[in-house]
């Protein structure tokens, strides 16, 4: 196992994203999968966009192509 | 017989354990992933950080959490929570070497010892294969 050392995270801008307000007042923002705009606890990244889990797979079946006459 | 973890004391709780921006310690907790157990069950109060495997290969590490990661201490209708900034885990140059079906928050880049796991909040394990890359947000709850 690798030894890991803290990531800043990773943002895209203009990627839908929660505000968590702070009592610091630095608020921690969270971002959220950019189809369904829920928070979930594992994002994953296609491209420069977060997907849920399940609007990952769905995405997967979706038609890439449009079709042709 | 009645008892009660008012929300002050709680806050003062959660604060105290480092899950909180007004928190001093630990300065550092560590995410990590974990592919025993299965996408909707963790380990048992008895378990030890050696029970949660993390995954290897594909360049997998654990992250570093620092306390200023933690947001501010609000209420849910399970008790007091407390959301941590997100955490993204490297890209994987390879798969892992198992499906992951959760996280834990443990006091040690290595083995140590674990704080919490969770599975996520979808209750479905992640297969990381190359080029993948996920980022996890672990919150903690305290019930009064």
């Amino acid at each position: 196992m690798k030894i890991g050392v803290g990531l800043p995270d990773l943002t895209v801008k203009g990627h839908p994203e929660l505000e968590l307000p702070n009592a610091a007042d630095n608020p921690v923002t969270i971002t959220v999968c950019c189809e369904c705009g829920k928070l979930r606890t594992v994002l994953w990244l296609l491209g420069d966009r977060w997907y849920c889990s399940s609007c990952k797979a769905t995405g997967e079946t979706r038609p890439t192509l449009i079709p042709l006459n | 017989m009645a008892e009660i973890w008012p929300n002050e004391g709680l806050d003062l709780v959660i604060a105290n354990a480092g899950y909180a921006t007004t928190g001093v310690s630990p300065v550092n907790q560590f995410l990590a992933l974990f592919t025993t157990f299965t996408a909707s069950t963790v380990g048992t109060s008895a378990s030890v950080a050696a029970s949660y495997s993390d995954p290897t290969g594909g360049g997998y590490a654990r992250q570093t959490i620092s306390s200023a990661s933690w947001g501010a201490i609000a209420s849910t209708t399970s008790g007091r929570i407390s959301t941590c900034a997100q955490v993204s885990f490297l890209q994987a140059t390879g798969s892992y070497s198992a499906a992951v079906n959760g996280f834990f928050v443990g006091n040690s880049l290595t083995v140590g010892k674990t704080y919490f796991a969770a599975n996520f909040d979808d209750v479905t394990a992640v297969t990381i294969n190359t080029n993948d890359q996920i980022k996890v947000t672990p919150s903690v709850i305290f019930g009064g």
